[in-house]
């Protein structure tokens, strides 16, 4: 623009090196997607103004009868006007952009400074498209100050009929043309820099040689000797890719050709090895949830670490994040930091009382001088002044540093008490919530156990039912022998049959009921499985806020791997009570099925238990019957089958239990 | 008073036949009234299961928010200001 008429109408564009905190926002510490540029509005207005204003001076010139040259010398001076704001627009722009771009440096120094590495690769993606953007607005600047310099010549080549300057001229311009359409159509992501051809590290050295230096983040100034001795460090491995520089991407190109180097591997790969010593920064994968993420990436590594092992063995479930929520290891990391500052307060107040005991002293020198020569000389007067001043410093500094640490230790507490309170909150409300939900089911699930009650009820009142048909039977099929007629007899007999087979039927009717049951058992017993994550939870978030719990039911009845249908059938009372006198037990056992397999019961009581007398569990009782059942089949051939065998040992269980 | 062996087949009889109906009578009482609870206690096992699946997605969905919020507090408590 230097060649051209300073424009009018967007004035800061002028010289935006002189007046930027006039034309330019401040910079935000960080920047941020809310940071716009904001002349994009004020370009088009001044761009307009120009175009206007060109073309009333260039009527006005007419108007007022002056010569064709004259026309045309004012028509060219508002283009050069109009031209001037934009490019004096686009200037601002660009500028705006560099001054976000440096924001977004100054961000990344302090998130490196910070340790914090997802923040750095954020900002520098950031910066990645802002030099992109960049790259397009002054390529678009130098090509459109190109385009407007060839217009002018082929003007001037044009009055002077030179005809092949024009021609040559044109096709100038028409690639420059070219050349802008490409820009807008193809911009790149990012504009080429001075490594990004090389391939390898001699033309890495070849390429920083070119150059003179090259400015850091930090803004210090790296000569290229300098800069060379650090990438030969980083490839002997005496120091780490860290301590060399970002700008013109010479860190990732270094990393990207080490890692062509020694492993073959894509640089990614590379950068995410962290370095030897170094704990990697990744939180535990257990904390799935972004925000959590980010908000380990800003813990200290101490508190990371305590993360880390509070995590190990965390489920993604209330159960393990509430024993979290109240470790102690949490209380204890708090009351460490807080010792910590009340161990400085300590410090800072013994500070205090000896910078107090030394003005003390120092009052008292000076007095026992006077007492002893008099008023004190102006040398003396002035060492004891500033000896008294470096007390005086030194107490406003306790003091500060003190008020300091009594706030920071208020806030602490204050944090513990907020944290506690959320805790607290958390947990029950999260208690309140499941027991809510599940409550439906839980009503549910009562409802049935009442109804495999009411099973258990009728079988058992079935089976009583029951006996003394059995009795009244066999009483009749005495009788039977007794009948005196024939024809009676016969009858009889028909009736004790058919009662026999009903009663056959009824005891189908009751393995077939048993076997439903143990059906609805398992069933049953799979659905509190199911459930029992919940109830777990319910009970472990009750006893962690020391709440008593208001809605639960019985905890699940164990599980029974392979439940055998007599045993499942069992009501809870069997297993509270299980406990029987082995002769009774084979009385029992007589009364109901001695024609099918008779049991002496002194033999019973005699060969399998110690102390007849004592009380021994049904499932011992019942081991002992299958070794006599198994005795006696040896000897003979029972009429009860081995199947039939389980069936009454299940019922006569069911019916002792009465 | 001595009864005659006819009265006594024939009260026999009776009693066995009054014996075979009350069978009958308790195995059809019993099949029928376990019949219709084993019904009940089906119908109402499947209902349960239908509703602790629907709980259980809520409750993941529950449990997913609950987790990322005690980990925050957790971690928002370890944090420095």
């Amino acid at each position: 623009m230097t060649n051209l008429e300073k424009p009018s109408g967007i004035q800061p564009a002028e010289n935006p090196a002189e007046q930027p905190s006039r034309n330019v926002p401040e910079a935000p510490k960080l920047w941020t997607p809310e940071f716009e540029a904001p002349s994009i509005e004020a370009i088009r207005r001044a761009t307009q103004g120009a175009e206007r204003e060109a073309e009333d001076g260039a009527e006005r010139v007419k108007a007022a009868g002056a010569a064709p040259e004259q026309v045309e010398a004012a028509q060219a001076a508002g283009e050069k006007r109009v031209f001037g704001v934009e490019q004096a627009g686009q200037e601002l722009d660009t500028q705006v952009l560099k001054t976000k771009r440096e924001a977004v440096r100054a961000g990344i120094t302090e998130a490196e400074k910070a340790g914090n590495e997802v923040k750095v690769l954020e900002l520098e993606e950031h910066i990645r498209k802002l030099d992109g953007a960049i790259y397009r607005k002054e390529k678009g600047a130098e090509f459109s100050q190109k385009n407007q310099e060839l217009r002018t010549a082929i003007k001037a080549a044009e009055k002077v009929g030179n005809g092949s300057e024009v021609l040559r001229l044109e096709g100038e311009l028409r690639k420059v043309e070219r050349d802008t359409a490409q820009l807008k159509e193809a911009a790149p992501e990012k504009p080429p820099r001075v490594f990004d051809k090389a391939q390898s590290f001699d033309e890495l050295l070849g390429a920083l040689g070119t150059l003179e230096g090259l400015r850091g983040s930090d803004n210090q100034w790296y000569s290229k000797e300098e800069l060379g001795g650090i990438i030969d460090g980083i490839r002997a491995g005496r120091l780490k890719p860290q301590h060399l520089t970002r700008a013109e991407g010479l860190r990732g190109k270094v990393m990207e050709l080490l890692a062509r180097e020694r492993t073959g591997r894509p640089a990614e790969a590379l950068a995410e090895t962290p370095p030897p010593g170094r704990v990697p920064e990744t939180p535990p994968k257990e904390l799935s949830h972004k925000e959590s993420r980010n908000i380990f990436q800003k813990l200290t590594e101490g508190s990371k670490n305590l993360v880390r092992n509070l995590y190990e063995r965390a489920k993604f479930r209330f159960v393990d994040r509430a024993r979290i929520m109240f470790s102690g290891a949490l209380l204890e990391h708090h009351n460490k930091a807080s010792a910590r500052l009340v161990g400085r307060l300590n410090e800072i107040d013994g500070g205090v009382q000896t910078t107090e005991a030394g003005l003390a002293d120092l009052n008292r020198r000076m007095n026992e001088l006077k007492g002893k020569y008099g008023p004190l000389t102006p040398d003396e007067e002035l060492k004891f002044q500033k000896e008294r001043e470096s007390h005086e410093e030194k107490l406003k500094a306790f003091k500060k540093e003190r008020a300091d640490a009594t706030i920071k230790i208020e806030l602490r507490n204050s944090k513990k008490a907020l944290y506690e309170t959320k805790r607290d909150r958390l947990c029950k409300e999260a208690n309140r919530r499941i027991s809510e939900r599940l409550k439906p089911f839980e009503e549910q699930m009562t409802g049935l156990q009442a109804v495999k009650g009411k099973i258990d009820d009728e079988l058992r009142a079935f089976w009583e039912e029951r006996e003394p048909f059995v009795a009244k039977v066999k009483e009749l099929k005495a009788r039977l022998e007794d009948a005196g007629f024939k024809a009676e007899r016969k009858t009889l007999g028909r009736l004790i049959k058919e009662a026999e087979a009903n009663l056959k039927a009824s005891n189908g009717y009751l393995i077939t009921r048993q076997r439903e049951r143990v059906q609805i058992e398992g069933r049953l017993t799979r659905l509190e499985e199911k459930s029992s994550h919940w109830r777990e939870a319910i009970q472990e978030l009750d006893r962690l806020t020391g709440k008593k719990p208001v809605y639960h039911r019985a905890p699940a009845e164990p599980k029974r791997v392979a439940p055998r249908a007599p045993e499942a059938a069992q009501p809870e009372a069997i297993k509270k009570q299980p406990q029987f006198i082995p002769s009774k037990y084979a009385q029992a056992w007589n009364k109901f099925f001695g024609s099918e397999l008779p049991v002496d019961a002194g033999e019973f009581s005699r060969d399998y238990f110690h102390d007849p007398a004592a009380n021994f569990s049904f499932g011992a009782l019942e081991g002992s019957l299958r070794r006599y059942y198994s005795s006696r089949a040896a000897r003979g051939k029972p009429r009860l089958k081995r199947q039939d065998l389980e069936k009454h040992l299940g019922m006569l269980r069911l019916f002792l239990n009465k | 008073m001595a009864t005659n062996p006819q009265q006594t087949n024939n009260q026999v009889i009776s009693e066995a036949e009054k014996l075979l109906l009350d069978i009958k009578q308790a195995n059809k009482r019993f099949a029928n009234r376990t019949k219709s609870l084993i019904k009940d206690i089906s119908h109402g096992i499947r209902k349960a299961e239908d509703e602790l699946q629907g709980a259980e997605r809520d409750l993941e969905k529950l449990e997913q928010q609950s987790v990322a919020e005690m980990d925050a507090a957790v971690l928002n408590f370890l944090s420095e200001e």
